[in-house]
C-alpha cells in the first residue's frame, strides 16, 4: 500500500481533519447555526408516540465486548500497522488475500482507510450515502473493564457510576411529546433491560418474540382464551401491592395487547431481498423492523450483539462477526423500505482494542473504536471524526487508539434528529461538546 | 494424528512441583479455624434485633416466617418436607446440616443422574470426541466449498455464521451439522435434540443442564447446589467458546463442586489452574513479550544475569491480558478494588506460561517455563523477583487472597444473593470479616451471613426476585413434580432469559431484579406457570388431584393450592384472592375439579407473590 492519499491528508494545512470532506463542513455549520426549534420544524417532528402514527425512530445497536475498530475500518495508510499487528493486517484494496480471514479491504473512497471485506453488504449503503462511519470514537476515561465501560456509555455520565437512569431514558423524558404515549414507545430486544433505558421513561424489553406469548387458562382455548388469560393476569398485577412488579406487569400486558392487534402471532412479512442472517442479531433486527413497520408507536429501540471480545483468533472471529453484522444491517435497511429514511441506527461498542496484537492473534482491551450510523438524515458515505494517528506519542496511554470524538456527540446528534430538540444538559449532564458537526445532512 | 484415548502421560515435573506447593503441606498458608456452629437461638434473636433496629418495617419475623424465609434463601424453593424437617430439628440445626452436605444422603438424586454419562467421563475423552467431530465437520465443509467453487466458479463460501452466538439460546453448539456417533444412548428429549445434529459439544452441555435441573429439584444438599451455581456464575465459563463444552463437565466436577462449601483459597487456585478457565480467558496463549535468551535446561532455576529490557517479540507470541484483568475485576478484588492498568499487565506477565498440555486432546494444566516472563514484576505494590517460574502466578493469587478488597467483593456478592439486591453494609462487613479471619472459609462466611440481623429483617422478606433457575426449579419442588425430562425445565429457564452454561461474558448472569425484570421475561414466567400447572411440559408431571379431591367449593381448592406453593396465611391480599376466585368460578368444581386446580396453580404461579423469594 502506498498510503499516498493518506499521507497527503496528513499535511499540516489540513491539521488531520481528514474525514470532513466536500460539503460536509459547510452543511454542519449550517445545521448547527439554526436554533433548536427551527431545526425541529425543518425535521418535521411528529412528536407523539401514538400507535398507528408513523414515528421517527432512534435505534441503538450495542456491540458488546469491545469491537476492534482498527480491524473493521482499517487505517491501512498507517505505516506502523504492519509492525504492530502483523498477523491482523488486512491487505489494501485490490491486493491479494493473505488467507480466508484476511481478505483485502474494500475501498471506501477515503484515502488510507478501508472497510473489512466481511462488511461488503454495507458498501452499497455507504455508496448511496445511507451509511456513515465515525472513527476514533469512544468515551472519555480510561476504564478497560467491559462492564464499567458499558455502564458508563449507557448512563452517559463517564466517571459517575451511581447515575440512577440511562441516557436514552433521559432523552425520551426530555423529548417533546403530546398526547398519549404508546406502551411500545421504548423497546429493547435484549435479555435484560439495558441501563441506557432504565429510568422513569419506562421501557419494554424482551429477548425474543418467543417470550411474548401467553397460553389460555385451563379449560379455555384459542385466540379468545389467550385474550382472557392476558386480561386475568393483567388484573392480578394491577391489584398487586408489589409496586415494581405491578408496574412491570402493566407495561407488559399493554404491549402484548398492542402487539397481538398490530402484528398478530404470525408476524409481518419481510420485504423481498431482505435476507437476515441466522442467529440472534439477525432475528433481533428483523423483529425491530417489524415493530417499526407495524406503527406501534415506537420511538426508541435498543438491541445488542456480542462476540467482539477477540483476545484470540481475531481474524476468523471478526470475519464471522462482521459478516453477521454487515448482512444484518443491510437486511434491516432493505426490510424497512421507504421507512429507512425515518430510522437512524447507531451501532457502537464500549471501547476499542490494543493497537498492538497480543500473543494469540488477538487484541486486548483498548480505547478508541469505530461507530456505524445508518439511515435517516445521516450524512453518509463519509468517515467522520478526527484521526489521531498511531505513532507512539499519539496513542492513548502509549498503547491504544486515542478517542477524538466523544460518542455522546454522535448519540446526541442522532437522538435530536429523531426525537426532536433535546436539552443536552438533561440528556448528558455536564457534557458541553454538543452534537457532532456534519454527521447529519442539512435539511 | 489423533491418539485414541491415550494412557495418561506422567505428570510433568513442573506440575508435580506445583501440586507440592499448593497442597496442604504448604505451611505458609495454614488455614485459620472455621467458625463454631450456629446456635439454636440465633434466628429468633437476630429477627428480634432486626425489628429493634428498624421498627418502621414492622414486627420481627414470626417463627413460621423465619423458616419460610431461610428456606427460600438456602434452597431452590422449599418443599413441604423441608418445612417439616425445620419444624422437627429447628432452623439453626437445619442450616448447619446444609453446611455439611457430605452428611446428607443423596442417593435418590444419584440414581436420576445415572443416564447422564458426561458427568463421569474423563475430560480428555470428551475433548478427543469433540475434536474428532470438529475435524470431520471441517473436512466436510471444505469438501463442499471446494465442489461448489468448482461448479460455480465463484469464490469460496462466505464465512459461516458466528458459531457460538448463532445457536438457539438453550445451550450453544460448536457447529451445526449432522450427529456423530457418540457414547451412551441419549433418550427422550435429548434424543430428539440429537437428531437436530448439533454434535457432541451440544450434547455435553445439554447433559450438564439436565444435571443442574435434576440437582436443583431433587438434591437434599440444597445449599451446596445453590453454592455450586453461585460459584459457577462467579467463575463463569461460557460453553459456546472454543472447545469449552468438553471442558465444562470436568470444570464443575473437579474444580467447583469439591470446593463449593470449602475454602475460597482452594477454589481460586483450582480455577486458576483449570483448563476451562485458562482457555476461556485466553491465558493458555499468553507468553512473554520479552525475548529470552535460550538457555540449557539446567539453567532454568537461575535468574538471568541481568534483566534485559523488553524487545519486540517474535511473531506468534505475546502477552494476553484477558485472564489477568478478570481475575482482578471479577474473581477477587472487584472493579473498584484498587488496581490499575499497570497491575493488570504485571499480573498477566506473572501468569505467562500457565497453559494446557494440548488444548485439543490433552487439556491438562501445565507450566511452560520457556513462555514465562522471568523479569521483575510489581503487583499492587508487591515486588515479584526476577527469575521466578510458576510461583509468580501463585504469589499473585496469594496477594489477592489476602487483600481486603477480595473479602469485600465476595461478601458483597454473597449478601446480594442471600439478603437483598442492595447489600446492607453491616452484613457485608460481617461476612468480609469472617473471610479475613478464617482465610476464606466459605461455611464461616455463610454463618456470618446467617448471623446478621439484616438476613432476618422484614425488609429482606420476599425482597429478592427469583432467578429463572430458582423460579423453574422452585415451582417443580413445591408441587412435587416428577421430572422425567429435566431438559424441559432447562428450556423453560432459557426462555425466561438465562440459558444455562450460556452466559458469554465472564461476569456471568447478574443477581439483581433490575437485570431480569423485563416485560418479556415476566410474560415467559407467567406462561411457564400455566404450562407446568396444565401438564404441558414434556416429561414433567404434576399431580394436582389432592388439591381438588373432596374439596368443598373453589375457595378450598385455592387455599390448598396456596399452601402447597408455600404461601402463608396472609401472603395473598383479599383483592388478589377475590380476583383469582372469580377466574376459578368459571369452571365447575364438581364437574371439572382438575381444571379448577390447574387454574388455581397456574394463576398463583404467575402471580406477583410467587415471583419473589
Amino acid at each position: 500500500m502506498s498510503g499516498v492519499g493518506y499521507q497527503k491528508l496528513q499535511a499540516p494545512g489540513l491539521s488531520r481533519r481528514l474525514f470532513l470532506q466536500g460539503g460536509g463542513l459547510l452543511a454542519a455549520s449550517f445545521g448547527l447555526g439554526l436554533p433548536a426549534f427551527a431545526r425541529a420544524a425543518l425535521a418535521g417532528e411528529g412528536v407523539q408516540a401514538q400507535p398507528g402514527k408513523r414515528q421517527k425512530v432512534f435505534a441503538f445497536l450495542f456491540l458488546r465486548g469491545a469491537l476492534d475498530g482498527l480491524h473493521a475500518v482499517q487505517p491501512h495508510g498507517e505505516r506502523r500497522l504492519a509492525s504492530l499487528r502483523p498477523d491482523l493486517l488486512l491487505p489494501a484494496p485490490g491486493a491479494a488475500k493473505k488467507s480466508d480471514a484476511l481478505q483485502p479491504l474494500l475501498d471506501l473512497g477515503v484515502p488510507g482507510f478501508g472497510l473489512h471485506a466481511a462488511l461488503a453488504p454495507l458498501l452499497p449503503l455507504w455508496q448511496d450515502g445511507a451509511l456513515a462511519l465515525v472513527h476514533a470514537v469512544g468515551s472519555p476515561g480510561n476504564t478497560r473493564s467491559h462492564f464499567d465501560a458499558q455502564d458508563m456509555l449507557e448512563l452517559g455520565t463517564p466517571g459517575l457510576k451511581n447515575t440512577p437512569d440511562g441516557w436514552l431514558s433521559r432523552a425520551l423524558g426530555a423529548a417533546p411529546t403530546a398526547g398519549e404515549r404508546s406502551p411500545l414507545e421504548a423497546v429493547a430486544i435484549t435479555g435484560k433491560l439495558p441501563r441506557s433505558l432504565q429510568g422513569t421513561a419506562g421501557a419494554l424489553a424482551f429477548a425474543s418474540v418467543e417470550q411474548l406469548r401467553l397460553r389460555p387458562l385451563a379449560g379455555a382455548g384459542g385466540e379468545k382464551g389467550r385474550a382472557r388469560s392476558r386480561a386475568a393476569f393483567e388484573a392480578l398485577y394491577a391489584r398487586s401491592a408489589d409496586e415494581a412488579l405491578s408496574a412491570q406487569g402493566k407495561e407488559a400486558f399493554a404491549a402484548l395487547q398492542l402487539l397481538d392487534k398490530k402484528i398478530g402471532k404470525d408476524g409481518l412479512p419481510t420485504a423481498p431481498g431482505a435476507s437476515y442472517p441466522q442467529g440472534p442479531l439477525g432475528s433481533s433486527l428483523k423483529q425491530l423492523a417489524q415493530l417499526i413497520k407495524a406503527d406501534v408507536g415506537l420511538r426508541v429501540a435498543c438491541t445488542e450483539a456480542g462476540g467482539w471480545d477477540t483476545h484470540s483468533g481475531q481474524p476468523g472471529a471478526l470475519s464471522r462477526g462482521l459478516g453477521d453484522l454487515g448482512q444484518a444491517l443491510a437486511a434491516f435497511h432493505r426490510d424497512l423500505g421507504d421507512r429507512a429514511g425515518e430510522v437512524v441506527l447507531v451501532a457502537a461498542t464500549e471501547f476499542g482494542r490494543t493497537v498492538r496484537q497480543n500473543g494469540a492473534q488477538g487484541t486486548d482491551h483498548g480505547h478508541g473504536s469505530v461507530a456505524f450510523v445508518l439511515g435517516g438524515p445521516v450524512a453518509g458515505g463519509k468517515l467522520h471524526g478526527r484521526w489521531p494517528g498511531l505513532e507512539d506519542s499519539q496513542l492513548f496511554e502509549g498503547r491504544d487508539l486515542a478517542v477524538t470524538t466523544d460518542l455522546r456527540q454522535v448519540l446526541l446528534a442522532c437522538a435530536e434528529a429523531q426525537l426532536g430538540p433535546l436539552d443536552a444538559g438533561k440528556v448528558f449532564p455536564g457534557f458541553t461538546a454538543g452534537p457532532l458537526p456534519g454527521l447529519l445532512r442539512a435539511v | 494424528m489423533l491418539r485414541r484415548l491415550s494412557p495418561r502421560r506422567p505428570l510433568p515435573l513442573a506440575l508435580c512441583a506445583l501440586l507440592l506447593c499448593v497442597g496442604p503441606a504448604c505451611g505458609r498458608h495454614l488455614r485459620a479455624e472455621a467458625s463454631p456452629p450456629l446456635s439454636s437461638e440465633l434466628p429468633a434473636a437476630a429477627a428480634a434485633e432486626a425489628a429493634r433496629r428498624a421498627p418502621e418495617a414492622g414486627p420481627a419475623l414470626t417463627a413460621e416466617e423465619q423458616a419460610g424465609h431461610a428456606l427460600s434463601r438456602v434452597t431452590f424453593g422449599p418443599r413441604p418436607q423441608d418445612r417439616e424437617r425445620v419444624a422437627r430439628i429447628g432452623l439453626a440445626a437445619f442450616l448447619e446440616e446444609q453446611l455439611h452436605p457430605e452428611q446428607l444422603d443423596d442417593s435418590a438424586l444419584e440414581s436420576k443422574l445415572q443416564d447422564l454419562p458426561v458427568l463421569r467421563r474423563d475430560t480428555s475423552q470428551l475433548a478427543i470426541e469433540l475434536t474428532h467431530y470438529q475435524q470431520a465437520q471441517k473436512e466436510k465443509r471444505e469438501a463442499v466449498a471446494k465442489a461448489e467453487a468448482k461448479a460455480a466458479m465463484v469464490p469460496p463460501a462466505a464465512p459461516a455464521p458466528l458459531a457460538a452466538e448463532a445457536s438457539p439460546p438453550l445451550v450453544m453448539a460448536p457447529a451445526p451439522a449432522p450427529p456423530a456417533a457418540r457414547e451412551g444412548r441419549p433418550r427422550g428429549l435429548r434424543k430428539t435434540l440429537g437428531k437436530l445434529g448439533r454434535g457432541p459439544g451440544f450434547d455435553f452441555t445439554v447433559q450438564l443442564a439436565e444435571a443442574k435441573l435434576a440437582r436443583a429439584v431433587y438434591s437434599e444438599r440444597q445449599l451446596f447446589e445453590v453454592m455450586d451455581d453461585f460459584w459457577f456464575n462467579h467463575f463463569n465459563v461460557f460453553a459456546g467458546k472454543d472447545r469449552e463444552a468438553a471442558l465444562l463437565p470436568g470444570y464443575e466436577r473437579e474444580v467447583l463442586r469439591p470446593n463449593a462449601l470449602g475454602s475460597f483459597r482452594d477454589l481460586l487456585l483450582a480455577t486458576a489452574h483449570s483448563p476451562a478457565m485458562l482457555i476461556y480467558l485466553d491465558n493458555w496463549r499468553s507468553t512473554t513479550d520479552r525475548e529470552e535468551p535460550r538457555r540449557p535446561w539446567w539453567a532454568w532455576s537461575r535468574p538471568p544475569a541481568k534483566a534485559k529490557a523488553p524487545v519486540a517479540r517474535k511473531r506468534g507470541g505475546g502477552l494476553n491480558e484477558n485472564y489477568a484483568r478478570e481475575l482482578l475485576e471479577l474473581h477477587t478484588l472487584g472493579v473498584d478494588g484498587g488496581y490499575t492498568q499497570r497491575d493488570v499487565t504485571e499480573v498477566a506477565r506473572c501468569f505467562t506460561g500457565w497453559t494446557v498440555a494440548d488444548a485439543q486432546e490433552d487439556p491438562r494444566f501445565t507450566f511452560r517455563p520457556r513462555q514465562h516472563d522471568r523479569g521483575t514484576k510489581t503487583v499492587l505494590g508487591h515486588t515479584i523477583a526476577a527469575g521466578g517460574g510458576v510461583e509468580d502466578g501463585e504469589q499473585v493469587l496469594e496477594i489477592l487472597l489476602r487483600h481486603p478488597s477480595t473479602a469485600k467483593n465476595l461478601a458483597t456478592k454473597l449478601v446480594r444473593r442471600f439478603v437483598a439486591d442492595e447489600p446492607p453494609p453491616e452484613a457485608v462487613a460481617g461476612v468480609a470479616a469472617a473471610y479475613l479471619k478464617t482465610g476464606g472459609d466459605i461455611p464461616s462466611m455463610l454463618r456470618a451471613l446467617f448471623a446478621s440481623p439484616d438476613f432476618w429483617s422484614r425488609k429482606a422478606l420476599r425482597s429478592k426476585l427469583r432467578s429463572p433457575l430458582e423460579l423453574v426449579s422452585g415451582a417443580a419442588r413445591s408441587l412435587g413434580a416428577i421430572v422425567e425430562e429435566p431438559l424441559s425445565l432447562a428450556k423453560a429457564v432459557a426462555r425466561i432469559g438465562e440459558p444455562l452454561y450460556a452466559a458469554a461474558p465472564p461476569t456471568g448472569y447478574a443477581d439483581t431484579a433490575a437485570a431480569w425484570a423485563t416485560s418479556g421475561a415476566l410474560l415467559a414466567r407467567i406462561d411457564f406457570g400455566l404450562q407446568l400447572a396444565q401438564g404441558q411440559l414434556e416429561g414433567v408431571e404434576v399431580d394436582l388431584s389432592a388439591l381438588s379431591a373432596g374439596a368443598h367449593g373453589h375457595e378450598e381448592v385455592l387455599d390448598r393450592a396456596a399452601r402447597s406453593l408455600g404461601l402463608g396465611a396472609n401472603a395473598l391480599s383479599d383483592r388478589t384472592r377475590g380476583y383469582i376466585l372469580e377466574q376459578l368460578r368459571e369452571v365447575s368444581v364438581e364437574k371439572k375439579p382438575e381444571q379448577v386446580a390447574q387454574r388455581a396453580v397456574g394463576l398463583l404461579l404467575g402471580a406477583p407473590e410467587l415471583q419473589r423469594r
